[in-house]
């Protein structure tokens, strides 16, 4: 199945290559866990605030349809406390999203998929733990202004078991809201 | 456009970290200005003194048994209880002697009157036990868990105390060590678990033990006493002479100390860490020590798997002599659900022991993870501790599908 949706992505990309829009992003927004709990206390006043920026490309599929991927760096701005710990923490990421999506009623457009990011620094990555990369859920929604400058919205869910600890300085969920720019 | 997205992907793998930084919400002085006369704590502090050059030899050499002379101080609130004993100090451990701080065997010159001067205080011993008088005590860094908690060994073995099993354990208490007045790191007091430990918990001579000790890969290593007796009862195991083993062997003693371990999963276990013993011409008993590697591999095992993890070693050997008996195994079959169903085995219980564990060294511990970086926060070491419960809580759902 993966294979198939690779090769799919491939064959759209080099048919319809002169179609291709490639754009830049820039998003803010908050970072949350439904609850989360250390040493048996809930945690308290975690708040975090997100950052992402990067590049993605959109490849028209079959008439509104498209496929789109990309590179983007998160970075997560938390603090908190957990009994005795007042924390702050600053976390950069890389996200790579692979999202099926529609236009409609011309300005608007809807997308849905899932990305990987690292869950570790990559100094730390340990092949042994299955705790390397996270899987997100990801719901992306864009409204255009016009034919270059977009409003673009997203949810994003860690679809991964991680342990709270990660969660701490990175939430399961996040919404943010951005601007898109088309390059070409 | 590939110039875009190749400096992006390079620059965000660059940078791509996180940073994270703690407050504490008590004070705590750096591990580097700590003295053993500025310490502020309830746990004891202990100061061993010995010849400097002597003490990095040892350190350097761990694998050597080097056994050095040194002195002893311990105090309890800034009073000084035990001042300046002379002790012979070595290096322990075996994996765990290659981590930075090292767990330390202490043989004191003469017993110590432990009533008077508080050696030791664990919160509960049981009632067969007596630790008035120590010959010996291993400060010890919690073996393979000493970057994960500092508490896992002492807390399985207080789950065994609370249940009142029928078999010999080490008592803990965790104390603050300085090492030439240095801070050392904290370290847990436990008694031993050989004979000098064992006999001193009966009031005993260690003359009168004889003790036998399994090490991997299954080897059997006669420490003390009559060889003769322990040939001959390995000997009835390799017979399968059932009725001559039921006259060697303690067993209510086997059949909780084997219940025990193959419930909590202890991965390096039987044909390591096993411990057996008798006092004079009594029957074999056993002493559980060394639980860093409980519930933390193939949790989801039959009991019975458990016990038969591995290379072969005479306690598996015995065990399953003795199971083919109908007797032992409707005992054994019953006592090992008995245990899983009792309410002090349940995992808010084994959850109080280890939350009370945790909140008695909570502000102590900082000091150490400075030292020793790893884990490197609090908030990671209480991660850490949540590991442990979940550990429990899932091998406590596996074992109801072998015991309900």
């Amino acid at each position: 199945m993966k294979k198939l949706l690779f090769m799919f992505f491939i064959c759209a990309f080099f048919s319809v290559n002169a179609q291709v829009k490639f754009n830049v992003e820039a998003h803010m927004g908050y970072a949350f866990n439904h609850e989360i709990k250390v040493a048996e206390e809930k945690v308290e006043s975690n708040t975090v605030v997100m950052t992402q920026f990067g590049a993605n490309v959109q490849i028209p599929i079959y008439k509104g349809i498209y496929g789109e991927t990309g590179l983007y760096g998160k970075v997560y701005f938390a603090k908190g406390e957990v009994r005795n710990s007042e924390f702050t923490s600053t976390t950069l990421r890389f996200d790579i999203p692979v999202l099926v999506g529609y236009h409609f009623l011309d300005k608007y457009r809807i997308a849905s998929g899932i990305s990987v990011s690292n869950n570790r620094d990559f100094e730390d990555f340990n092949i042994s733990k299955q705790d390397n990369l996270r899987i997100n859920y990801l719901l992306k929604g864009g409204y255009a202004f016009n034919k270059k400058w977009q409003l673009v919205a997203l949810f994003q869910r860690n679809l991964r078991t991680s342990p709270d600890l990660y969660l701490l300085n990175e939430p399961k969920s996040t919404v943010s809201l951005g601007v898109s720019y088309t390059l070409n | 456009m590939k110039k875009i997205f190749s400096t992006l992907f390079i620059a965000i793998l660059l940078v791509s970290c996180s940073e994270f930084e703690e407050d504490l919400k008590f004070d705590t002085p750096s591990y580097k200005q700590l003295t053993v006369e500025n310490v502020e704590t309830d746990l004891p502090v202990i100061n061993i003194t010995a010849d400097e050059d002597e003490v990095a030899e040892m350190l350097k050499n761990y694998r050597d048994e080097i056994e050095i002379e040194a002195h002893f101080d311990l105090y309890r609130n800034k009073e000084l209880k035990i001042d300046n004993e002379l002790i012979e100090l070595e290096v322990k451990g075996g994996r765990s002697a290659t981590f930075a701080l090292k767990s330390l065997g202490i043989k004191f010159d003469d017993s110590v009157d432990n009533d008077e001067r508080q050696l030791i205080n664990p919160e509960k011993v049981k009632s067969n036990h007596s630790i008035e008088k120590v010959k010996s005590i291993r400060l010890r860094n919690s073996g393979n868990d000493f970057y994960d908690t500092m508490l896992k060994d002492a807390s399985y073995t207080e789950l065994a105390i609370s249940l009142d099993l029928d078999f010999e354990l080490t008592y803990y208490e965790p104390a603050y060590v300085f090492l030439n007045k240095e801070y050392y790191g904290m370290l847990n007091i436990r008694t031993e678990s050989n004979s000098h430990g064992v006999s001193k918990l009966f009031g005993k001579k260690k003359k009168n033990v004889t003790m036998v000790k399994i090490n991997s890969p299954g080897e059997i290593e006669i420490k003390d006493g009559d060889e003769a007796r322990v040939y001959s009862l390995l000997d009835k195991i390799e017979q399968k002479d059932i009725t001559g083993l039921k006259e060697e062997i303690d067993i209510s003693s086997f059949i909780d100390y084997m219940a025990f371990e193959s419930l909590i999963d202890n991965f390096d276990w039987p044909n390591n860490n096993v411990r057996f013993y008798a006092i004079d011409e009594g029957k074999f008993r056993f002493v559980l020590y060394d639980l860093d590697y409980v519930n933390e591999i193939d949790v989801e095992d039959d009991p019975m798997e458990t016990i038969n993890n591995g290379n072969s070693s005479a306690m598996i050997d015995l065990f399953n002599v003795l199971y083919t008996d109908q007797e032992f195994k409707t005992a054994y079959d019953a006592r090992i659900r008995e245990i899983f169903k009792d309410s002090r085995f349940s995992r808010e219980a084994f959850s109080a022991i280890i939350h009370k564990n945790m909140e008695a060294i909570e502000k102590d511990i900082p000091a150490h993870l400075e030292k020793y970086n790893n884990p490197e926060t609090l908030i990671e070491w209480y991660q850490n501790v949540d590991n442990l419960k979940a550990g429990y809580n899932d091998r406590f759902e596996a074992l109801k599908e072998y015991l309900n």
